[in-house]
């Protein structure tokens, strides 16, 4: 089995940054380090991931979004294949085994994912949340070369959506989205979390990627 | 056509960028692309001005119609109950001015993508996640 790193960016995440890091360490095999970038919190966020040790490093930087978190703590891992893990959410035991398992048989041209189940914040999992297909950061398993091909992840005006762009992009680079039919990983729902409502700045976010996607889908159908 | 369209709900955000108007529905994850003349009805619908109003002052050949359609083909609007606004000075100018029927592009390519996303998991009028009933 090869080495990985893990990957948690985390703003203003002390309520649910322990839970994480404790269900990402608890994988089997265990990552070789843990990266926590914390983007800029104002509240535990720093000294609760700088209290593990072990393989958890702490990267500090001034609030830039969760894109340039993830970015930043890439840049940082030492390990060819990469894995990403929100602060609010949780792996379950087995994930990273199975991810690595696929992706050693389909090759460094797939991003691997797996299925996630809601639970909300300060009730325990009772296993009837909703299931969906985790197509989003925090089920995310891929080899490191996956980002050259599709480049850097960017945060859009209102710092939603980063990674709808990051993902539509590696598909249009021709890489493969597979989404592994288990539920491997928790969602939380919490109040206060980036994820969490609706706003206008945020609704603006979507709409500048999904319209940067519109030009680029444009573009290819116009006669050069 | 004498009753105004209102939005099918706050799901439906729209945006121009230098002039090119995006219209997204978050929960199915389409886009829209709107061509000029699209965008040009787009704004006066969502001002309030109802589609009989536009098309009194249409070239007869803009085929208004079927955009009507596709809106609610594509679950973008539905008739609502306030009275329609009155159509301005400006917006009758630019209405007689439009010669290019209008036009939809549909994109579905980043659906699964915008669905999946967590916006979907919550209610914020409601402060919690909106749970499906078990069973």
């Amino acid at each position: 089995m090869p080495g990985y790193s893990v990957i948690i960016p985390a703003f203003n995440a002390a309520r649910t940054l322990a839970e994480a890091v404790q269900s990402a360490c608890a994988q089997t095999p265990a990552p070789v380090e843990v990266i926590v970038v914390n983007d800029g919190s104002s509240d535990d966020t720093a000294s609760i991931a700088a209290g593990f040790g072990g393989p958890v490093r702490l990267i500090s930087q001034t609030n830039a979004g969760p894109g340039a978190a993830t970015m930043t703590g890439i840049a940082a891992a030492r390990m060819s294949v990469l894995a990403f893990l929100d602060a609010d959410d949780l792996w379950l035991p087995g994930k990273v085994a199975r991810q690595l398992e696929h992706l050693r048989q389909v090759g460094s041209d797939h991003l691997v994912f797996t299925q996630m189940r809601q639970f909300r914040h300060g009730l325990p999992d009772d296993g009837q949340g909703k299931v969906a297909d985790g197509l989003s950061r925090s089920t995310l398993l891929m080899h490191r070369s996956a980002l050259d091909r599709i480049g850097p992840i960017v945060d859009p005006v209102g710092r939603r959506g980063e990674m709808i762009d990051w993902f539509g992009r590696a598909r249009e680079a021709g890489l493969a989205l597979d989404v592994l039919p288990q539920v491997l990983a928790l969602r939380r729902i919490l109040p206060g979390s980036l994820s969490w409502g609706r706003d206008a700045q945020a609704d603006s976010g979507y709409l500048r990627v999904v319209h940067a996607a519109m030009l680029r889908r444009r573009q290819k159908q116009a006669p050069e | 056509m004498d009753k105004r369209l209102d939005l099918a709900g706050p799901d439906i955000v729209f945006e121009e960028f230098d002039g090119d108007l995006v219209v997204l529905n978050l929960s199915t994850g389409r886009y829209f692309g709107f061509n000029p003349s699209a965008a040009v009805l787009w704004s006066a619908l969502a001002a309030g001005v109802c589609p009989a109003d536009l098309q009194a002052h249409l070239a007869p050949a803009i085929d208004l119609a079927t955009f009507i359609g596709a809106l609610h083909e594509n679950a973008l609007v539905v008739e609502g109950d306030e009275a329609p606004t009155p159509v301005t000075d400006d917006l009758r100018a630019q209405l007689a001015k439009l010669t290019e029927q209008p036009q939809l592009e549909i994109y579905d390519d980043l659906s699964d993508l915008i669905v999946a996303d967590p916006i979907h998991d919550s209610d914020a009028a409601q402060g919690w996640p909106v749970r499906p009933a078990q069973g």
